[in-house]
Formats: C-alpha cells, sequence, structure tokens
C-alpha cells in the first residue's frame, strides 16, 4: 500500500476548496453594479428561434449601451409552455423582468391579470409622457387603450396590430384553368369546385392523389378552427362569437346558422373532397401536404407562410407552375361571406412593479423611445445600415447593396426582437415582404396579396381578447371538438334532434353562465 | 491403423466434448417472434425519423416521406444547413460544457455521501437516510426550487442547474448498496497499512466501482444532454443555451417560422431539418454508451481478496 505524500494530500484539499470557492464565487458573480449604467432586462419571444440566440457581441446591445448608458440584458423565452412556466415562475419569486412582452399561450392568458392583482405589474401611466413620440405613434388607439385599462390604470403599452388580416382563402388559380373552372362564389359553386379538384386530376399526373380543400383543426379553441372559417363566415357566424346582436355576443354555436355550416362541411366530408387527415394533421404536415405534395386546391392559410419568398421556394421548387391567388369567402344563403374574424390587438409590452421602484422608470421610458423610432428602429428591426440594409431613393429600408440582407438566413440572429418594434407603416410593410419573381418568371408581391386579402369581408372581434377563459375551458374545448367531429365524420347522425342534444349538453359544463359572465365583463370595460 | 483408432478417440472425444445444439422448441420460436416483433416496434420509429433526415426536397413531392428510401438518393442537405449555423455549434458546446461539469459534480456529491453512508458507525446515519428519503418521496415543485435558486443567486448560471439536482436519492442508494457489497476486509487491510478514509476511498473502493460510476454517469450524462426544461427556467443568457432549448425551438419552427416573413430554414424539407437536428442532438450519447457499456460487463473484484 503506497502512502500519500504530503503533496498529493495537498491537491486533494486544494481541490476540495476550489470546489466550494466556486460554488461562492457563483453565488456573487450575478451582483449589480450600483454605479455606471442602468441595468434592464428584457424577456420576449424570439423572432424566429430557430436559428439562435444573437451572437455575443451583438451590436444592438452595444449601442444601447454606449448611446442610452443602458445594460440591456435580453432574454428570448421560447413559445408554448415552458415559455409560460418561466414567467409564472419568476412572478412566484417577485423576480419578474424589467420590460417584457406577455405572450401567453391560451390556458395562461388570466396569468397576467393575476400579476396585476398580486401588485407585480406597474400602471405604465407615468412613462406616457417620458416618451411621447411613441405614446402618440404606438400607444394612443382608443381601442387599445381600453384594452391596456385594469380598475382605471393602464398596465400594458398596448400597440394595435399591423397586419390583422393574415389569414386568406387561397385557390390553385392553375388548376381551375386547367379544368376550365371560374372561382368559386357560393356555397354551391365552393363543393362543386372541390369536386373537380379531387376527381378530375387537375393536377395532370394520371393519379388520384388532390383534395378539393385542406384543413387542420384549431386545437385550444372552441370549435374548429380557422381552417373552416370561411365556410363558418357564410353564415355570419366566422369566429367563435357571434357578435350579431347589438350589445350582446354569445357563442355562435347557439345560432341556427351553426348547423347548417356543419352540414356543409359534412357534405365535403361525404362527398370526399376534404383530406379525411383534417382531424388530426398537424401545422408541419398540413403544410408539407400544401407545399412539398401540392395536394390541395383550396385552404385557409397565412398570406405571408403562402407567399413570402423564403416560404414560397419550397412550393416553387416542386411546382414552378402552381399558382395561388386569394379567394373571396363563399356567399351564404343569406348574403353573408366572411373570411374570418380579427383583432386589432398588436405587440404588448409590460413593467414590472420591481423596476418602477427601483426607479427604472426614466431608463425603461428612454430605451422604448429610441427603438421605436430613429436608429434604435432601424438597428432592432433591420440591423446595421450598409451591412444587413440600405436606403433607396425614397428613404425607405431595401436590402439591395447590403451585404447580409436583413432577410437572409444569415442576418436572422441579429433581429430577433424586430417583432417589438415594428411600426407596421406600408414602406416598412413593403420593405419586410419584398416582392420576387419565381422559377417561371411571375411576380409575387407579397404585402399586394395581403392588402387583396384585407379588403375582403373580415368580422372586428378585437373585444373578445378581454374574454377570460371558462374555469373548465379544457373540458368545453374537448366536448364540442369531439361532438363536431363526429357529426362531421358520421361517427354521430346528424339530425335536429342530435344537434339539440349537442347544444342542451353545454348546460352541463357550466356554459351559460360563463357567456353571462363575459357579457357582463364586455359590458362593465364598454366594449357591448 | 491404430494411429486411425487414435484419432477417432480423438475426435470422438472432441465430439463428445461438444455441446449438444438443443432444438427450438414452439415456444423459443415463440420467444424470438415476440423479441422480433419489439425490435421493429422500437428501430422503425428510429429509422423513420433517420429517412426523414436524408430525405431530399424533390423527392417530397411523390408522396411525403418513404420508409424505404435507397441510400443513393440519400440528400445530406438537412446536416449541411444544421451544422452550417453557429448557433447549433454553440449549443452544441453550451451542452457538453453543461453535461460534463454537472456529471463530475453529481459524482463526486453522490460518491463521497453514499461511502459516508455505508459506515453503520456514522453518527446521525439513520437522521441523514431518513431526511435524504424524504426527499426522494416528497417534492417541493418548481415555484419553492426556483425561489431557493433565485435567492441564492444563481440565476443565469450553470450551478442552478447543476446543484439543486447534485444528488439523485436512487442513484445515491444504488451506490451505497454497490460500496456495502466491497468486502470490509479490503478496507481493514488498508486501514492496517495506514491509510486514511480517503485514500481507501481513492485507492480501492473507487477502483473496484468502475461499473457503478459510469453506469450512474452516464444516467447523470443522459439527463443533463436532454434536459431542456431547466436551462429554459433557469438560464437567461443567450450565450449558455443549451442544445435541447435549440432543438425544441427548431421543432417547434415548423409551427412558427411560416408566419415571419423571412423562413430561415428553407433549403431543405421542413421535416428533413427537424429530424436532422434531433439526430445530431442524439449522436453524442449513442457514441458514449457503447464504449461505456464494456465496463458494465466486466468483473468486479477480480483477484482482490482471497477467502
Amino acid at each position: 500500500m503506497k502512502i500519500a505524500t504530503t503533496a498529493q494530500r495537498l491537491a486533494l484539499w486544494s481541490c476540495l476548496a476550489a470546489l466550494l470557492l466556486s460554488l461562492f464565487i457563483a453565488a456573487c458573480s450575478n451582483n449589480t453594479s450600483s454605479n455606471g449604467p442602468v441595468d434592464l432586462t428584457l424577456w420576449a419571444n424570439p423572432a424566429a428561434g430557430e436559428v439562435g440566440n444573437p451572437p455575443s457581441n451583438w451590436f444592438f446591445l452595444k449601442e444601447v449601451k454606449d448611446k442610452l448608458n443602458i445594460n440591456l440584458h435580453v432574454t428570448l423565452i421560447p413559445y408554448g409552455d415552458p415559455g409560460d412556466a418561466k414567467f409564472n415562475a419568476a412572478a412566484a419569486a417577485n423576480n419578474l423582468p424589467d420590460l417584457f412582452a406577455p405572450n401567453f399561450s391560451t390556458t395562461n392568458s388570466d396569468a397576467f391579470l393575476k400579476w396585476v392583482r398580486g401588485g407585480l405589474i406597474a400602471p405604465v401611466d407615468s412613462l406616457y409622457a417620458m416618451m411621447p413620440q411613441s405614446t402618440k405613434a404606438r400607444y394612443s388607439d382608443s381601442q387599445m387603450q381600453k384594452l391596456a385599462l385594469i380598475n382605471g390604470k393602464h398596465y400594458i403599452l398596448q400597440q394595435k396590430a399591423g397586419l390583422t388580416t393574415r389569414l386568406g382563402l387561397f385557390v390553385r388559380k392553375d388548376w381551375l384553368d386547367k379544368l376550365g373552372l371560374q372561382p368559386p362564389k357560393t356555397l354551391a359553386d365552393f363543393l362543386n369546385v372541390a369536386k373537380a379538384f379531387t376527381f378530375n386530376d387537375p393536377d395532370g399526373d394520371g393519379k388520384k392523389d388532390t383534395y378539393g380543400f385542406g384543413a387542420s383543426t384549431g386545437v385550444g379553441q372552441i370549435g374548429l378552427g380557422s381552417s373552416f372559417g370561411p365556410l363558418f363566415g357564410a353564415f355570419g357566424l366566422p369566429g367563435i362569437w357571434n357578435y350579431n346582436t347589438p350589445g350582446k355576443i354569445n357563442l355562435s354555436l347557439y345560432d341556427p346558422g351553426y348547423l347548417q355550416a356543419v352540414e356543409i362541411i359534412k357534405s365535403l366530408q361525404d362527398a370526399k373532397v376534404i383530406d379525411p387527415a383534417w382531424t388530426t394533421i398537424s401545422g408541419a404536415d398540413m403544410t408539407a401536404a400544401w407545399k412539398q405534395q401540392g395536394k390541395y386546391g383550396m385552404m385557409v392559410q397565412d398570406f405571408c407562410a403562402t407567399l413570402c419568398q423564403a416560404n414560397y421556394s419550397q412550393f416553387d421548387t416542386n411546382f414552378p407552375k402552381g399558382e395561388w391567388e386569394p379567394l373571396a369567402p363563399p356567399v351564404g344563403p343569406s348574403g353573408q361571406s366572411f373570411v374570418g374574424t380579427y383583432t386589432n390587438v398588436g405587440t404588448r409590452m409590460a413593467v414590472s412593479q420591481k423596476a418602477l421602484n427601483g426607479g427604472k422608470g426614466p431608463a425603461i421610458a428612454k430605451f422604448l423611445e429610441w427603438a421605436n423610432s430613429g436608429d434604435g428602429y432601424y438597428l432592432a428591426c433591420f440591423g446595421q445600415k450598409s451591412v444587413n440594409y440600405t436606403l433607396d431613393a425614397q428613404g425607405n429600408v431595401t436590402g439591395t447593396g447590403a451585404s447580409v440582407p436583413f432577410y437572409s438566413h444569415d442576418a436572422a440572429p441579429i433581429n430577433q426582437l424586430r417583432a417589438l418594434f415594428y411600426n407596421n407603416s406600408q414602406a416598412e410593410l413593403k420593405s419586410r415582404y419584398n416582392d420576387f419573381t419565381t422559377k417561371d418568371g411571375r411576380t409575387i408581391s407579397p404585402i399586394n396579396i395581403y392588402n387583396m386579402v384585407h379588403g375582403l369581408p373580415w368580422q372586428d372581434q378585437t373585444s373578445s381578447f378581454e374574454i377570460q377563459p371558462a374555469p373548465n375551458q379544457t373540458d368545453i374545448n374537448t366536448y364540442v371538438d369531439q361532438g363536431l367531429v363526429q357529426f362531421i365524420t358520421g361517427q354521430k347522425p346528424l339530425t335536429q334532434d342530435t344537434w339539440n342534444a349537442f347544444i342542451s349538453g353545454l348546460d352541463a359544463l357550466g356554459v351559460p353562465d360563463w357567456v353571462t359572465q363575459t357579457n357582463q365583463t364586455l359590458k362593465s370595460e364598454g366594449f357591448l | 491403423m491404430d494411429q486411425s483408432i487414435q484419432v477417432e478417440s480423438t475426435v470422438n472425444r472432441k465430439r463428445v466434448s461438444r455441446p449438444r445444439k438443443r432444438k427450438l422448441e414452439v415456444f423459443d420460436w415463440g420467444v424470438l417472434a415476440f423479441l422480433l416483433i419489439v425490435l421493429l416496434i422500437t428501430f422503425i420509429p428510429l429509422w423513420y425519423v433517420v429517412i426523414i433526415s436524408f430525405t431530399p426536397l424533390q423527392l417530397t413531392k411523390a408522396g411525403g416521406y418513404n420508409l424505404f428510401l435507397p441510400p443513393t438518393q440519400w440528400s445530406f442537405e438537412a446536416y449541411r444547413q444544421m451544422l452550417s449555423q453557429d448557433a447549433f455549434a454553440h449549443a452544441f458546446f453550451n451542452s457538453v460544457v453543461l453535461t460534463v461539469s454537472g456529471v463530475t459534480v453529481n459524482l463526486i456529491l453522490t460518491t463521497l455521501t453514499a461511502y459516508a453512508l455505508t459506515f453503520k458507525g456514522l453518527p446521525g446515519r439513520n437522521i441523514f437516510l431518513t431526511l435524504i428519503i424524504f426527499t426522494f418521496l416528497f417534492n417541493v415543485g418548481l415555484i419553492p426550487t426556483y425561489m431557493v435558486v433565485k435567492n441564492l443567486n444563481l440565476l443565469d448560471n450553470y450551478l442552478a442547474i447543476i446543484l439543486p439536482g447534485g444528488i439523485n436519492v436512487y442513484y445515491l442508494l444504488v451506490m451505497k448498496v454497490f460500496f456495502q457489497n466491497i468486502p470490509a476486509s479490503l478496507r481493514e487491510s488498508a486501514l492496517i497499512d495506514g491509510a486514511n478514509e480517503l485514500q481507501i476511498l481513492w485507492n480501492i473502493i473507487l477502483p473496484l466501482s468502475k461499473p457503478i460510476l459510469l453506469a450512474i454517469g452516464l444516467f447523470y450524462g443522459v439527463f443533463y444532454w436532454n434536459d431542456f426544461f431547466n436551462p429554459i427556467l433557469y438560464l437567461n443568457s443567450g450565450d449558455l443555451t443549451p442544445l435541447p432549448v435549440l432543438l425544441y425551438n427548431i421543432l417547434n419552427a415548423g409551427n412558427m417560422n411560416d408566419y415571419v416573413q423571412d423562413n430561415a430554414l428553407y433549403t431543405a424539407p421542413v421535416q428533413a431539418l427537424k429530424m436532422a437536428a434531433v439526430i445530431l442532438a442524439m449522436l453524442p450519447m449513442l457514441f458514449v454508451y457503447p464504449w461505456i457499456q464494456r465496463y458494465f460487463t466486466k468483473g468486479v473484484l477480480i483477484g482482490s481478496v482471497k477467502e
């Protein structure tokens, strides 16, 4: 047995001491300096989380420090439950960041209200005067101010959305041309065109591999989701809530027109013109179905997901002659038609009470004023001049002549905060959604497509943002969604009696009480 | 002739000494069939992930992804794009740092605690064991743990992920039992030679405990390599983001980035990019495991004590 030497013993004790010291250093490592720049923490969702975080030498942070004397610490929060859990844990520990963009999933939409009631969120009224330009340009819309009001004070810096009507009903124009069809106008036209797309080999490959209509069901909400919005819109019921009675809202389910819309969808199912996977297909699989396999003739889809250059490229590669164009929603028996619903709710920013108590209000206002306009706006939204963008003769942002254009893959990590500071002017939208040329020489202008979609009939349901979920919201969603799927797929017969029984089942779930409470809430907040 | 008889005898002796092949019974065939089914159920989804990651964009037009895609048609575009991203390399490095440091700290703490608890004469041993097992049975939950970590000023530090789970009680108990099964005479002989406890641990116990150290080290390693929730919860700085968090963002990108004007990942099918990210994240553990597995099968206490 070799006896350890003094040196070995010393080495062992040194390792133990180093381990303890490292714990001590780690514990002390996050102390902020009381002198020098103001430390501000900002939490927000990334614009494109899949490309990773900005580099450690991110120029944006350097500019904020040099120009504003602020040490900005940015944390990009993932979407979904993990991000919500981080916010909830921080709130429980009174450790919310100084400035953050609350963007909760549906299941946590009342979390923010709880934080306000718990005194964790600061009223932002005192900040308006400190950032006059931002207040005038972004935070003074009366409808948005109403949304931000809780117990007589504003707790959110609420902007109006720039692009409110992103979803459109699209049709394969090349298929219409090939089959000699006109764009469908009525529900009957819609069914006939869907049949032609399904059975008449519109892609000319000799296989029965197409469907007239592709859709997916929404998750986390009542009903079938926005894919079927135009079909319900033909009966004046494009959304979950029925806004057709002045001074009162109700669930669209209760309207007789809802049953008629379900019958229309069932007829699509029975005619086998809708992809049968619609009940379970994920968003990614549906994207693959229309983008890579070219299965669908009509679908409801985000305008940018369909026709922005990067998103369109896969479809363009596989189907260079393929052509999507917006389609007006079908008109129902009463002459009504809607593509769907929209809200005007845009970017939201909140300030923690801890930050205001720490005297950081002026720094927050200074940062927002700088980032919302001037140099900060360009740095946050586009990057560095000449590197990531240039200005054309009219002074509008363009990627032409830039070494790493702001819309390129390589530039994606450096403008992860762009969604917070976009101003959604027409000039900016034109820059963001650049025109491009397809493989067969057509020019596509995504922003023109958006404007076409925006010009179609939509229903404003901004006030629905204020509706709090029912205590048993998940049970209600499951009951309704399962029932609708069973009716449409034929698992349950769809008759007036079975439908009445289905609607009566909502009573047992407390839905009428929830609707009553919702009306009271909206009335008290001045939305009805 | 005598030689042939001798040879035949030798041959006969050799034939007799070889074990006779057992005829497979119906039951054996049933077991084989069942195991084959289990193998297929386990292997096919993994193979599907691999195939998707190698499917080129053009082939997705025909009908999606094909389980039997010939290697001549495989495309490495998804891997090329994934590996060319600085974010991926950076996150990979962060995961390696977190895993190595986490496994090191956890093994040190678990080993020292387990060894100390093997001594029946340790003052307060029963109290320690009771408290330790109490934490095994009851978990305070997310919020109190977060508050403790925050109050210790460990947020935005890898120690926030390593220290709260510094000792896994189940592994601790397994290691304790393993140490208890090492013959006490080994320790006694070392004590007679003048070794102290740390010397005994370092020079005798640990060398004999390679299988258990590697097994538990592997379990800790797999935990840290795959952990994405704790990094999201405790880390704020983007520089520290490990690979599972990036992978989570990539896998969710198909639902998100179609709604932004510049889709950063578009030269390969979106599903291929996701699956390539999954495969790349899996590879380190796949490489490490076979290397460690040979230590599991080595005998313990070879030539140590003859009693």
